[in-house]
């Protein structure tokens, strides 16, 4: 159940198409995890990803019991992994599995349609869960549309030197997307713009292009914007290119629209053509201005952490300069994080 | 380096072929001969998986198939391995890597592995072999081609891993500057046929107690003999390798078996102590998780939907079920009184769900080991410590059986 009483459906990937789960008749839940990984150790092996391990860690505490089903999705080893273990293990809340294509061809987006079709099927068949329809799915994905036009006005704004916008506001606005429906979301991002509109604020520090996996501790971004730097954009699995790219909207075939955006969005380390990351990673530098970089990534993914040398050598011919703060998801060793990031801001003058 | 080290083993092979056919030098012989053919001039070489992707679209061609991981683990088997991963850890690439990637990407900085013309490879088994191919293609500048296939298997999967097969056989084709020959595609598949059916009677061989085949030799050919598929070479692979089992059962074996245990997924490439250990203490591996045949033969007259449903039934894709299902039958059918999980550290798809296979092992009162032990990466080995987890895990055998 979500907090404003309607059946909740959780999901952990930013590849599920909550526009399905909205048309189910569900408000769709980003899981933001904070169980120990230590917890799940017993169940799973400790190379895992920590993300993958402190979401498990909660469901075998029973930190779900308020969602009615959880979306897993093929999104990576440890992510697919997971579903075996939650069928095992865990049981409760129920995990509906999708999967999700590495490439980005029309047979691929084919392919995903028919994934879409067929959680929208699983969707229906819930308790509390109501037939998917062209127009259901046309209103959510008006709805996304929106929330994705508010969220790009937001990263178009940080990226603005004379913003008095903190990156600390934004990451903060990312993570309730755990909390609030898409409406409600929307309305706060419009009303945190709102209230910045017209003022300006000279941000004289070094501007820091947030990259990498899932971030979850705030303090990180404190602490760059503490030692002087000005964050102006997050390539994160919450950030920007989690909400660039529309639904095409009012077409035959809305299953096929949605495949499509979600495959042909900027893409996640899990897909491939690691060209195709290193170029947009090196536009939002251009775009942001970055004079920095910092990669947090989260220890034992393997599709971030196989990029990252080919990344820090793209941040270099971008003419920006590479911090990598590898992390257990919690930034357990924020202390040692912190030394790094005022070392680095330091070092970029 | 490698060539070099590949044509000193293959003349190795011949000495050793003079006197007698043998399964296992002709085995290698053929094997580093594909490799070294890698390296002649106007070969189009395709690295590929050779454990996971249907190779008999590849036999259907004039093409030379490399798997960067396989090369790897050869040069790690000849003590060459950890200088390629040091290479590749200067270079950024953490040692929470699998080590058969580092090796393969520091292969490539050090130029010793042939240019590829088509990078191809699976999403299964793993992303580390996908990631590793991707960034290979961007390095070596060359076309890469991934064969996407899902977890489960619907008719759109089934739709969608049959057009990529076509596209794939269309690129290699392309490649080459040979149209696909559907004849000769025809034939590969009934080659794989032919070759299921030996593999068929090598899995009944191998249930004679005591085990009738060196185990490390088995687990190895189970993965790369999957190199040759579709082609004669597998086919007379396998009719020696069963040539052989026949005549070593007819002798009489006489050494005990006191255990005899199953073997999960891979094995470590370097000089260890495990398969000795086991041997020392008269324990048996008859049988791995890799040789075990999963699919149904091939209907010629459709080979691409055939093939792609092979895929699709791969026990590393699909809920853990795949690889834990009639293990009853298995420990009836081959005697076995434990269950060995292979878990080198960073294969995140194999041991994530060791408790689920552990789980199984213990419904059916079988003990369990999870072997924690690196693949390729000889540097954290220490057989004291892995001798005695292993002699722990035989005691418990020992107790189980009252020996």
């Amino acid at each position: 159940m979500s907090m404003n009483g309607s059946m909740s459906v959780g999901y952990a990937c930013c590849y599920v198409p909550v526009e399905v789960v909205m048309a189910a008749g569900f408000t769709p839940r980003r899981l933001i995890p904070h169980g120990r990984c230590a917890d799940a150790d017993s169940r799973i092996h400790p190379n895992t990803c920590c993300y993958v391990k402190s979401l498990f860690a909660d469901a075998l505490g029973g930190a779900f019991s308020d969602i009615d089903a959880l979306i897993l999705a093929n999104s990576c080893d440890a992510m697919r992994k997971l579903y075996d273990l939650w069928k095992a293990y865990v049981k409760k809340p129920v995990a509906l599995f999708m999967d999700i294509p590495k490439r980005r061809d029309a047979d691929s987006i084919a392919f995903f349609a028919s994934e879409f079709r067929r959680l929208a099927s699983q969707l229906e068949g819930l308790p509390g869960g109501s037939p998917v329809t062209s127009e259901g799915l046309g209103a959510a994905i008006k709805q996304m549309n929106d929330l994705r036009s508010a969220w790009m006005e937001l990263y178009k704004a940080l990226k603005n030197h004379e913003t008095t916008i903190l990156g600390t506001d934004v990451f903060t606005l990312m993570h309730d997307e755990s909390g609030l429906d898409p409406a409600g979301l929307k309305d706060k991002i419009t009303g945190f713009l709102q209230a910045h509109t017209g003022k300006t604020s000279a941000r004289n520090g070094k501007k820091i292009l947030v990259t990498g996996n899932i971030l979850n501790n705030p303090e990180l971004v404190f602490m760059i914007e503490a030692a002087g730097g000005a964050v102006v954009g997050f390539d994160t699995c919450f950030g920007m290119r989690h909400y660039e790219l529309m639904v095409e909207e009012g077409t035959t075939d809305p299953f096929e629209a949605l495949a499509g955006r979600y495959l042909l969005r900027p893409q996640c380390a899990r897909m491939m053509g690691i060209a195709d990351q290193i170029d947009y990673l090196q536009k939002a530098i251009e775009a942001t201005k970055a004079d920095g970089v910092i990669v947090s990534s989260v220890k034992f993914c393997d599709n971030l952490t196989y990029n990252v040398p080919a990344f820090q050598e793209a941040v270099a011919a971008a003419g920006a300069r590479c911090l990598v703060l590898e992390n257990d998801y919690y930034f357990s060793d924020i202390e040692k994080a912190r030394i790094k990031v005022e070392a680095f801001l330091e070092m970029l003058g | 380096m490698f060539k070099d080290m590949l044509e000193g083993m293959t003349q190795m092979m011949d000495t050793a072929l003079k006197d007698k056919k043998r399964f296992l030098p002709l085995w290698y012989k053929e094997w580093f001969g594909r490799f070294l053919k890698a390296y002649e001039p106007g070969q189009k070489v395709i690295y590929t998986s050779i454990y996971a992707f249907p190779m008999e679209i590849l036999a259907a061609f004039d093409v030379v198939p490399f798997d960067f991981e396989v090369a790897g683990a050869l040069m790690t088997s000849m003590n060459q391995g950890v200088p390629l991963m040091v290479a590749a850890e200067d270079r950024g690439y953490p040692m929470d890597m699998c080590s058969f990637h580092r090796a393969s990407l520091g292969a490539y900085f050090k130029n010793c592995f042939p240019r590829p013309d088509l990078l191809t490879t699976t999403s299964y088994y793993c992303d580390g072999k996908a990631k590793t191919n991707d960034i290979l293609s961007f390095l070596w500048k060359t076309e890469s081609f991934l064969l996407d296939v899902p977890h489960e298997i619907t008719r759109d999967s089934l739709r969608y891993v049959e057009k990529q097969l076509r596209e794939v056989a269309e690129k290699v084709g392309r490649i080459t500057g040979q149209e696909l020959d559907i004849d000769r595609l025809k034939e590969a598949v009934r080659s794989a046929n032919r070759s299921r059916r030996l593999q068929l009677e090598i899995l009944d061989l191998l249930k004679t107690r005591p085990m009738p085949m060196n185990p490390k030799d088995m687990i190895g050919y189970s993965l790369h003999g999957n190199m040759f598929s579709g082609s004669p070479v597998k086919e007379m692979l396998d009719k020696q390798l069963i040539n052989d089992i026949r005549e070593k059962i007819s002798k009489g074996i006489t050494r005990k078996e006191l255990h005899r245990i199953f073997w999960f997924a891979w094995f470590p490439v370097y000089q260890e102590n495990v398969f000795d250990t086991f041997k020392n203490h008269q324990v048996g591996i008859p049988m791995c998780e890799t040789f075990r045949v999963f699919w149904d033969e091939i209907d010629e007259a459709k080979p691409f939907e055939g093939l792609a449903l092979k895929c699709l039934r791969n026990p590393f894709i699909g809920p853990v079920g795949r690889r834990t299902g009639s293990m009853k039958n298995v420990v009836e059918e081959y005697g076995i009184d434990g269950a060995l999980l292979f878990a080198t550290p960073a294969c995140r798809h194999c041991n994530s769900t060791h408790m689920l296979i552990k789980d199984t092992f213990t419904e059916l009162d079988i003990p369990f080991l999870m072997l924690d032990m690196d693949i390729s990466d000889a540097r954290g080995y220490q057989p004291e410590q892995l001798k005695t987890r292993l002699e722990g895990f035989i005691e418990v055998m020992d107790n189980k059986s009252g020996q």
